[in-house]
């Protein structure tokens, strides 16, 4: 405990400086515009800004770039609200019940949700690692390929409470999101798949373009085809701050505490293991308070918890990406993986020692985490008055401004003009998945979880000396596969148990 | 026209399925290349079929509103047209054509508006990510000219 | 007619603007300064990376050393293993304000995918320094010298050894380190190098291999112990660290951290470039960075480094060859 309130009085002071919150706000604040744009994530963000920070001392320019990392998060989430179009796939469990809230004129009162959510998320995130980081790195030093098998098998499991409506159209989705996934050079082998000879298409489709063409481009066509531009709906509505409607109510939120716990707990573990991101996190957050929850036929029709969920996992999982990259030095993501090239840059080593020899560095950057989401927070509900104006532009206006953007954005990653086709061509599909009941959701799950399960499999089965033994002769692994058993079954047993009383 | 996105889908996971026969199926003992691909495949034909048996022994309605499909068909060739000519004409140029045009089918009577609109928003996303984000867009061939 | 003129205004405002826009591109006439525009710095993989990194710390140098008058603009260009980036730079034959690095990839991608570009599409201006491999297994692992690992090896036990990407040097060295020493392993391949990591370090793993500028850090918190370096020379950050050569074993193939220009640029602009790098090589912040990053002391200029992209191209296809049977 004694040493837990040293670390937080020596971050505190590192950050506490008038350069460092200056630099901290400006960090924060690109994060969510550049969360905003589609496509434009916190990689590239941090990449761009990353020459900028050169004449800054290390602690300063980490603490700039780390705001972009988390502030990304809280940016992303806005659009995939206002129009259906998430910032990045971390972003995209918030449409299913962020936008449904937007069509019911509830635009505000998700957006302010949505800025609680996170704050909450990243906050119980940031007092995870003052207390528990060295706990949690031993964990995630359990986790090697098989543990990561079973992680992705839960996780593909969880898609099944996902997709209510047509469970075979979400196999199907699902199936499609594995089948895409399958595109590009096999890491096992070597082996390019499906590349057709275009240099492009060896390290695969990437999902940005695949989810913002699916839920932004399918939306948008969706939208058309049914008319909005004609019939106005949105614009007509009080959206101003000063009505009560739209704030939550105080009993709203109490209501939901569970959920604020739950997804910041299960977004931080997740983010923890490395290759588990802020992605899986918000899926798996979603899907497990659905399962959990006395009325889950609201969800996807702009039920809070449904909000809520995911928000305060993705952001709870960007804390918890900051534990192995700390205490280990192992980054867990993309952003993560800029980051610490940009340690490196500064001549700083990320392991175990980096804690021990720096701690004004480690504890600052950690400390700032906690001002970064309060100053998010502010942010964004100060903005959030602008965000509902641009709910209530006519339809017509947004059409052209959203494809550019989406075109752009998407460009902007990888110059690819392959991308944006497949922006386009997604965009196709999910208007027909939208159409006819498939679920955009189950496929983007698939796309991002589906290489890892593949991969993790056949790497497990090369290192194991018994074939699929592997599984059960390691005890993590083992303890996930009961898991795993007792979700599957419950339903069953349970039936036979009722059955059984009955007689 | 359900069915004929279902049967979309059908030929497309045929295809996705012979190219998968190619790769190998298990190679060292483990799960070669072409394990996932054919299991994939395989079971999206499978399903696929089921959806289709299903739909056909299902109710025949089906309804698809026809009120906007004739502008729906429009933005979707003129975006198409934008992403041709992206790298030709250079982003800035086929943006402010692209949306110009889109103003124009959706904007309708509002010429004035529509210029005004058509080159100040495409102007202000270029100026973002060209100067403030300092990503390379395309020029087309203006490139060539300096 | 009024439409038409509309149209014209439009169109007429929007060449004007492209014409008003940062043009960066275009041959500089034999009468122009080199350097006469902004320099653009196409990096065919993403930003944080080991050949990101380097190439922007050049950059930096050159900015900071005024030895690059004008702006430099870096662009990352993801995709294909480096098929992209490289891709894109070959099309700018002739053109002297594009640059870019070289590494493991730049052989080993074209030598298993069709590629538009090989080793030798390009201007090879000079050899920065080179990056190695240190042979890593678990702090609290058994073996504590490249021996006992050997001995266990061949005492029955399949050891499985891992690297990122079935295609590259970490697959090689592990390779020609097997071959050598007369032993069987399984490679397990992994996409990055924070996966491979977890790996080891979860018993998954025997071995890896790994980059030193990445693993210093948990070598010196004792969460990895390196057995053996795959360079030249010893490094001199942990110099007890014996190289392969050294042990008896001839395993030397390394990522070399160069700086290419596209083909066909004039002799000028490439003895700028060569002259250009010796400065860099000789700021004392470069010195720092290799040390600080583990990379070997390598450098080498103009028609040397032509003749090193020749010889390593050549280790690396017999070592795909071999590996491959």
């Amino acid at each position: 405990m004694q040493e837990i309130i040293t670390n937080l009085i020596q971050g505190f002071s590192v950050v506490l400086t008038p350069m460092n919150m200056l630099l901290l706000i400006v960090g924060a604040f690109i994060g969510m515009i550049v969360g905003i744009i589609p496509g434009f994530g916190a990689s590239a963000g941090i990449a761009i800004l990353l020459p900028l920070t050169l004449t800054l001392d290390p602690t300063s320019a980490i603490i700039m770039l780390a705001g972009i990392y988390y502030g990304s998060q809280y940016g992303g989430a806005t659009t995939s609200i206002l129009i259906n179009t998430p910032g990045d796939s971390a972003a995209v469990a918030s449409t299913f019940d962020g936008y449904p809230m937007t069509l019911q004129g509830k635009a505000g009162k998700a957006l302010i949700v949505q800025a609680i959510a996170s704050f909450v998320g990243g906050t119980i995130g940031v007092i995870l690692i003052f207390t528990l980081a060295p706990t949690f790195a031993k964990v995630a030093l359990k986790f090697g390929p098989p543990e990561y098998f079973m992680l992705m098998i839960m996780g593909l499991l969880t898609l099944i409470w996902m997709t209510d409506d047509s469970k075979l159209k979400g196999f199907i989705s699902a199936l499609i999101g594995l089948a895409v996934a399958t595109v590009g050079v096999d890491v096992i082998t070597g082996t390019p798949r499906y590349t057709f000879g275009s240099p492009e298409l060896i390290s695969g489709v990437s999902f940005i373009p695949v989810t913002i063409g699916l839920f932004g481009i399918g939306e948008l066509l969706f939208r058309v085809y049914s008319g909005s531009h004609k019939d106005g709906k949105l614009e007509n509505l009080d959206l101003s701050l000063r009505s009560k409607e739209n704030w939550p109510s105080w009993k709203e939120l109490m209501k939901a505490k569970f959920t604020f716990l739950r997804g910041s707990i299960i977004g931080f573990v997740t983010g923890v293991l490395p290759g588990a991101g802020a992605t899986i996190a918000s899926f798996f957050s979603y899907s497990i308070e659905k399962k959990v929850s006395k009325e889950p036929e609201k969800f996807g029709k702009g039920h809070l918890p449904g909000l809520i969920a995911p928000e305060t996992a993705n952001n709870g999982a960007t804390s918890g990406a900051m534990v192995p990259l700390m205490t280990l030095g192992i980054p867990g993501s993309a952003s993560t993986a800029i980051l610490l090239g940009a340690f490196l840059m500064y001549g700083l080593q990320p392991g175990p020692l980096l804690m021990i020899e720096r701690p004004d560095f480690a504890w600052g950057i950690i400390s700032s985490m906690y001002f970064g989401n309060a100053i998010l927070l502010l942010i964004n509900i100060v903005a959030i008055p602008f965000f509902l104006m641009i709910v209530k532009l006519p339809y017509r206006f947004l059409i052209p401004v959203i494809i550019s953007l989406c075109l752009i954005g998407t460009y902007s990653l990888n110059h690819s003009i392959i991308e944006i086709w497949i922006l386009l061509i997604f965009g196709v599909i999910g208007f027909f998945m939208k159409l006819y009941g498939y679920s955009p959701a189950a496929l983007v799950l698939a796309l991002v979880l589906g290489p890892l399960a593949e991969n993790t499999l056949r790497q497990s089965l090369i290192m194991s000396e018994s074939g699929l033994g592997i599984f059960i002769t390691r005890p993590v692994s083992l303890l996930f596969l009961v898991l795993i058993a007792l979700i599957v079954f419950y339903p069953v047993f349970k039936r036979i148990f009722m059955k059984t009383q009955k007689a | 026209m359900k069915n004929i996105f279902t049967i979309f889908l059908l030929v497309v996971s045929c295809f996705y399925l012979s190219i998968a026969f190619t790769f190998k199926f298990f190679s060292n003992d483990i799960p070669g290349s072409g394990f996932f691909p054919i299991v994939i495949g395989i079971t999206l034909i499978i399903l696929i079929a089921f959806d289709l048996i299903k739909n056909y022994k299902g109710n025949r309605e089906e309804k698809i509103s026809l009120l906007h499909i004739s502008i729906f068909f429009k933005l979707l060739i003129v975006t198409t047209v934008y992403i041709a000519i992206f790298n030709i004409l250079g982003a800035l140029l086929s943006t402010i054509l692209f949306m110009f045009v889109v103003l124009l089918l959706f904007n309708e009577n509002k010429l004035k508006q529509n210029i005004i609109l058509g080159l100040t928003i495409p102007l202000s996303i270029f100026i973002l990510f060209e100067f403030l984000l300092k990503t390379g867009l395309p020029q087309g061939f203006f490139e060539n000219i300096f | 007619m009024k439409r038409f003129l509309t149209l014209s205004i439009v169109l007429a405002v929007a060449i004007m603007t492209a014409a008003c826009s940062d043009s960066t591109s275009g041959k500089a006439s034999s009468n122009d300064k080199y350097p006469a525009k902004t320099l653009n710095v196409v990096i065919p993989f993403g930003p944080g990376g080991g050949t990101d990194l380097y190439l922007r710390k050049i950059m930096e140098i050159m900015q900071k050393e005024d030895i690059y008058t004008e702006s430099i603009k870096i662009e990352n260009r993801e995709g294909g293993s480096g098929a992209v980036g490289w891709g894109f730079l070959e099309t700018k034959k002739g053109d002297p304000y594009f640059v870019g690095p070289t590494s493991g990839s730049f052989f080993t991608t074209p030598l298993v995918s069709e590629t538009a570009f090989s080793y030798d599409s390009f201007t090879p201006i000079a050899l920065m320094g080179a990056d190695d491999l240190f042979f890593l297994v678990k702090g609290e692992s058994k073996y504590d010298s490249l021996e006992d690992f050997i001995e266990a090896a061949k005492s029955g036990k399949k050891m499985k050894i891992g690297g990122v990407g079935q295609v590259s040097d970490e697959m090689i060295v592990p390779n020609l380190f097997a071959t050598e020493a007369g032993f069987d392993f399984d490679y397990v391949p992994f996409q990055g190098a924070g996966e491979l990591t977890s790996a080891l370090l979860s018993d998954s793993l025997d071995a890896i291999v790994g980059n030193p500028a990445r693993s210093m850090g948990q070598i010196e918190g004792d969460l990895m112990k390196p057995l053996a370096f795959s360079g030249i020379e010893r490094l001199k950050q942990l110099e007890d660290v014996p190289t392969f050569t050294e042990l008896g074993y001839d395993v030397n193939i390394s990522q070399p951290r160069g700086v290419v220009l596209p083909a066909d640029v004039d002799d000028e602009v490439k003895d700028w470039w060569i002259e250009a790098m010796k400065k860099v090589a000789e700021t004392d912040e470069w010195k720092k960075y290799i040390l600080e990053n583990g990379m070997s002391d390598y450098i080498l200029y103009g028609d040397d480094f032509s003749e090193f992209l020749e010889e390593t191209n050549t280790k690396f296809k017999d070592s795909l060859e071999s590996a491959n049977q």
